[in-house]
């Protein structure tokens, strides 16, 4: 689990702390506004907020939760959570990925439990060979998708934030507050384990694929 | 069914479902359910702040007749005036006893409310055993 508040790497890399000129950092400027404002507990400067984050929230939301009402559900908890935490929102590194951070934990917290209560989990594998013609490419790119969810929370997290558009290997360094150099490794790891529990999950029979 | 001979294809393969997922659209009742909820806790944290200032104002009236009373326990002589009465501007005790006295040999209705009290009481009895001695569910 990440520290919510904890300070960012450097400031220079948040987009907060910078000193924008006037054209070219516009939408940060109103960005720190509207921070600011949610800081006082305005709900409608939130509320831009949410609608200019709610796609990547939610697609990281999806990517952890791979179900759409479930993502949804985790998307609106990781909003009210960040509106209930933003006093300790300090402006180190940018708001989005503080909002990123607080998404990714409240997934893996909701992750957590239910693989606690047995909630999780894939659906029984059918190894591939023996119902070849009904499983096709897209199921089983569905269940490599799933096998992400099945990792450590970190490797999780990592390769989830490294495939979503958008997010750049900085700024996921930043949201997990590494360095950019263990998050190499971490990837690395990461995928090396993924590949295990793939060979383990998906293809126990060989290295079948369609 | 194609074979991957190797663990690199197999990255490789791996790799491509991955980078290949596409985002989806968030569901378009999103952002009107956060607002609602934000709208919720908005309410119910001006709620628990008045809930807050309420109890803050309770505690302080409570605190304040507690210690005033400690305070008026501790330099009153109490015991001074329960049994020997006092003079002057401190014989409230003497003062409420002859009241309470003359009230009741002076107040003409005292029988009567004497009477209704004990019919109430009755009527309040009468009332109450058949339902103590029903049977308990």
């Amino acid at each position: 689990m990440f520290k919510l508040f904890s300070s960012a790497s450097s400031p220079s890399q948040g987009a907060i702390a910078v000193y924008p000129t006037a054209t070219e950092n516009q939408p940060e400027c109103t960005e720190l506004e509207l921070v600011r404002r949610s800081r006082k507990g305005d709900t409608e400067a939130y509320a831009e907020l949410v609608r200019k984050y709610q796609q990547v929230v939610f697609n990281i939301a999806y990517r952890f939760m791979r179900d759409v009402s479930l993502a949804e559900d985790m998307a609106q908890e990781a909003f009210i959570k960040a509106f209930k935490h933003i006093k300790g929102f300090r402006g180190d590194c940018s708001f989005s990925t503080w909002l990123y951070r607080v998404t990714c934990s409240v997934c893996l917290t909701e992750l957590s439990r239910r693989k606690k209560r047995c909630e999780v989990g894939l659906q029984p594998n059918t190894p591939v060979g023996s119902v070849e013609s009904k499983v096709n490419e897209y199921e089983i790119a569905e269940k490599i998708r799933e096998c992400v969810t099945r990792l450590s929370d970190r490797y999780a997290t990592v390769l989830t934030l490294y495939y979503l558009n958008g997010i750049s290997y900085e700024e996921i360094a930043e949201i997990m507050d590494i360095p950019v150099g263990t998050l190499k490794t971490w990837m690395f790891r990461a995928r090396k384990q993924l590949r295990k529990v793939v060979e383990k999950e998906i293809f126990p029979n060989g290295k079948d694929t369609p | 069914m194609a074979k991957i001979p190797h663990e690199d294809e197999l990255d490789a393969f791996i790799e491509s479902v991955l980078r290949d997922e596409k985002l989806i659209p968030a569901p378009i009742t999103l952002h009107s359910k956060v607002v609602k909820r934000l709208k919720l806790h908005e309410l119910r944290e001006r709620e628990r702040m008045r809930f807050r200032y309420l109890m803050t104002g309770f505690v302080i009236t409570v605190l304040t007749i507690v210690f005033g009373v400690i305070f008026s326990v501790a330099f009153y002589k109490w015991s001074v005036v329960f049994w020997y009465g006092s003079d002057a501007s401190r014989g409230y005790w003497d003062y409420y006893q002859t009241i309470l006295q003359t009230f009741w040999t002076r107040y003409q209705g005292s029988y009567s409310f004497l009477i209704s009290l004990a019919v109430g009481i009755s009527t309040l009895v009468l009332l109450l055993v058949p339902w103590a001695k029903s049977p308990k569910a």
